[in-house]
């Protein structure tokens, strides 16, 4: 026995005892680590009676060391087979208990019959029993590492390291023994040389398979989340938005809550949890690949493990998915909805959260996902209701304040959430002022003044509004003025219709005669929204109109005089293009008011 | 990378097993001269040319060990050649349509004109959803396109509108083996 071989050896040696300390540092779940470190241990005891044992590089020849080395090398084989059976069948008690069964009871027996006979590690695998059984482990081991790479996409790549690990076993085991007695290596005889390889092998894929180190707090302390959210805990809620923002909203409150949070997200993690300001959180990506640190969106048996990991494992877990259009697009609709279903139970049984992104899906995904027992929220879009309530105040202004607030903000309208308001509130507001400020009119300035209070009254409110009232579409039979609270000024009802007044049949019914004045004021409104009824009220105060006994001829003044001041609003605006359209804006309402004075309608006074 | 060294790894071994099984003949090569020089010349000229002709056919690279796909995408004629060189890399495809194959399924090319003659095969490398006016720059070049209205003027000249609020398939694919031209 050469120096060379003996060194060989103390590698091997080495190299098991390193992934055995790896296994156990880096394994979480108990039963996998377990028999993981009982299968390095006996390749380590192999190896142990390699070196020290009779026919081993020092000669020493203590019985013991024979005797243990014996049934070591007995029990290692089935042991990788019972490994690979628990990871391919976590959860299948039945299938893990008759593999213990057929797997481990015989080893058992045939390892101590070897150490009564005083078989060592060295001729046991001469013996024909012993022969015959390891080869039904490897086999074993192979046709179930085989089966689960055929039979489930979800446990594929890590089968193919199995069976590649069951390779190497078969070739430094029994087979191996003659090419190496005839290379003259006999001290690398057995198992031992494979141990390292096997065990990095068998290694690899129970660390991929669980990854994710989950830091759990040692109290839970947990302060009230917003009230008009009102998520209740043991539910699972999908939110239908058109794009995901509001399960963000919610998932956030909860996570600045106190809450156990997690994300699955198809997006960007470092971003998302940068955006969102989620310190605590574990934030998951979902990639192509199947990394340490993501997860591929076809491996969904390792999807599933992850999250019923954590759903299991922290008290009151709060998940969000926004990725299960990514996770549809890559798989069967079924899968996924099974995948939903059996991750609802943990959430239920420990009163946690799931919130489910239904954005990008198409309806039948969402009706297959609706049968399970999900609560469904249709959310509205927050830029919407966010430019309706603008509009509403501001008319076509609106318009180029939000392009403003968009780029002071440096963020797209349309990626506008709810958490944006408090800002864009403040920005509107101080444009707002500024415009006010520019025309060196005091009255325009207190109108200005009167319309940010509103319109910051409506924004909060808006912001506070419950989950309830948003998703059961009540925000759009809202008078988007209704959203402050402050006494409201009756918009005037009347409309123009390719240039004759059209009475409302409210009114018709009451035979109430209309008013130029109500007609001129709804022009305005019309134009330029709540600001429209202000600047009428300004300007007719500002050319000594009075609005009871209002001409013709005061209109077409109104008209000049509105005219100017809309087209010089538009310079007042750092947006592009935003002067051409106020002077479109101004332009319209000259047409509108024209028609008014042009007509041969006979007005009645007020 | 993969798929490649796989490949790679079976054409080598059966070269390598036909090169062996040559080399071994020459352990029998007493029995081939009773033959004659003329027969063996012919016979065995013919017969080695068969091998290579049948070993060079059987290890064509540009034809895959792997099952065909059977989801076909069709490509306008004008975009065949970035295709195939991988300028063009992802398409886009209402969401209303058929679903696409997910991560890892083997797709033919074709020409979308004619016979529609398959001229590559591809492998679907990733599948994601967005809204039209939400997709990135870099995918838009992926898809060979500038903005987002070249795309929406291509797909109109097609016959499909793709409106800013339509939701879409994003299909990334690489080329596994290109037809010959």
């Amino acid at each position: 026995m050469g120096g060379l071989a003996y060194f060989l050896v103390l590698v091997i040696f080495i190299g098991s005892l390193v992934v055995l300390l790896l296994g156990v540092i880096t394994l979480k779940k108990r039963g996998l680590r377990s028999v993981f470190a009982a299968l390095m241990t006996a390749f380590l005891i192999v190896n142990f009676c390699w070196l020290f044992g009779p026919g081993g590089f020092l000669g020493i020849d203590p019985s013991f060391y024979s005797l243990l080395g014996g049934s070591a090398t007995v029990l290692t084989f089935p042991m990788a087979t019972f490994l690979i059976l628990m990871f391919l069948h976590p959860r299948n008690l039945v299938k893990q208990i008759s593999t213990f069964s057929l797997l481990m009871i015989p080893a058992v027996v045939l390892g101590s019959w070897a150490s009564q006979v005083g078989v060592g590690a060295t001729q046991v695998y001469e013996i024909q029993y012993v022969y015959l059984f390891v080869i039904l482990c490897i086999c074993l081991g192979l046709v179930e590492s085989i089966w689960g790479w055929l039979g489930s996409r979800t446990v594929r790549n890590q089968c193919y390291l199995f069976i590649l690990a069951f390779l190497v076993l078969f070739a430094t085991g029994p087979l191996y023994d003659y090419e190496l007695e005839m290379l003259g290596f006999w001290g690398l005889r057995g198992a031992s040389l494979g141990a390292p390889i096997v065990g990095a092998f068998i290694l690899a894929p129970l660390v991929m398979a669980n990854p994710m180190p989950f830091v759990k707090t040692p109290y839970l302390t947990i302060s009230k989340s917003r009230p008009s959210y009102d998520l209740k805990q043991g539910r699972c809620y999908g939110i239908s938005e058109k794009r995901p923002k509001y399960c963000y909203t919610l998932f956030k409150d909860l996570s600045d809550s106190g809450y156990t949070t997690m994300v699955l997200t198809s997006s960007d993690p470092g971003r998302l949890r940068m955006d969102l300001g989620l310190t605590g959180s574990t934030v998951i990506g979902m990639t192509s690949r199947d990394t340490s640190k993501t997860l591929k969106a076809t491996n969904l048996g390792r999807v599933l493990f992850t999250l019923t990991d954590f759903a299991e494992k922290n008290r009151k877990p709060v998940m969000l998915l926004d990725c299960l259009h990514y996770m549809l697009s890559n798989n069967d609709t079924v899968d996924v909805a099974e995948l939903i279903q059996k991750l609802i139970e943990p959430i239920e049984r420990n009163d946690g959260v799931l919130i489910m992104s239904f954005s990008l899906m198409t309806k039948e995904e969402k009706e297959t996902l609706l049968g399970l027992d999900v609560v469904h929220l249709q959310m509205p879009p927050p830029e919407d209701v966010i430019s309706r309530i603008l509009s509403a105040h501001l008319g076509d202004l609106s318009e180029y304040l939000l392009k403003l607030s968009s780029r002071m903000m440096n963020k797209k309208a349309r990626d506008f959430t709810v958490e944006d308001i408090p800002e864009l509130s403040s920005i509107l507001a101080h444009s707002m002022r500024a415009l006010g400020n520019a025309t060196n009119e005091e009255a325009i300035l207190r109108n200005w003044e009167r319309q940010v209070i509103g319109l910051r009254q409506s924004l909060a409110s808006f912001q506070n509004a419950p989950i309830a009232f948003l998703s059961s579409d009540g925000w759009m039979d809202r008078d988007p003025l209704d959203w402050m609270k402050k006494p409201q000024r009756r918009r005037p009802k009347m409309r123009m219709v390719a240039g004759q007044a059209v009475i409302p049949k409210a009114l018709a019914t009451t035979d109430r005669k209309v008013s130029l004045h109500d007609e001129v004021s709804g022009v305005f409104v019309d134009s330029l929204g709540d600001f429209g009824g202000d600047l009428l009220r300004m300007e007719c105060a500002n050319l000594g109109i009075e609005p009871k006994t209002m001409t013709k001829e005061d209109v077409e003044m109104l008209a000049d005089s509105a005219v100017t001041i809309v087209s010089e609003m538009g310079g007042f605006v750092n947006v592009e293009s935003a002067n051409g359209s106020m002077k479109a804006t101004a332009e319209n309402l000259k047409k509108g008011l024209g028609r008014i004075f042009q007509e041969t309608v006979e007005w009645y006074p007020e | 990378m993969k798929s490649k060294v796989v490949s790679w790894t079976v054409r080598g071994s059966v070269i390598f097993l036909i090169s062996g099984c040559v080399m071994a003949l020459f352990w029998y090569h007493e029995l081939l001269y009773r033959y004659g020089l003329l027969s063996l010349f012919v016979f065995g000229g013919l017969g080695i040319a068969a091998l290579i002709a049948t070993v060079s056919w059987l290890t064509r690279p540009y034809k895959s060990l792997r099952m065909r796909g059977k989801r076909s995408f069709y490509f306008p004629p004008e975009d065949l050649t970035k295709v195939v060189f991988g300028t063009i890399s992802m398409i886009s495809i209402p969401i209303d349509d058929e679903k696409p194959p997910g991560q890892g399924s083997l797709c033919v090319a074709r020409v979308d004109s004619g016979k529609r003659t398959p001229f590559a095969n591809f492998m679907i490398k990733d599948v994601n959803r967005a809204i039209v006016s939400d997709i990135e720059e870099e995918d838009l070049s992926r898809m060979g396109f500038y903005d987002i209205d070249e795309l929406q003027t291509k797909a109109q000249e097609s016959g499909v509108t793709l409106s800013d609020d339509l939701e879409v398939y994003l299909v990334e694919f690489e080329v596994l083996e290109k037809g010959r031209f």
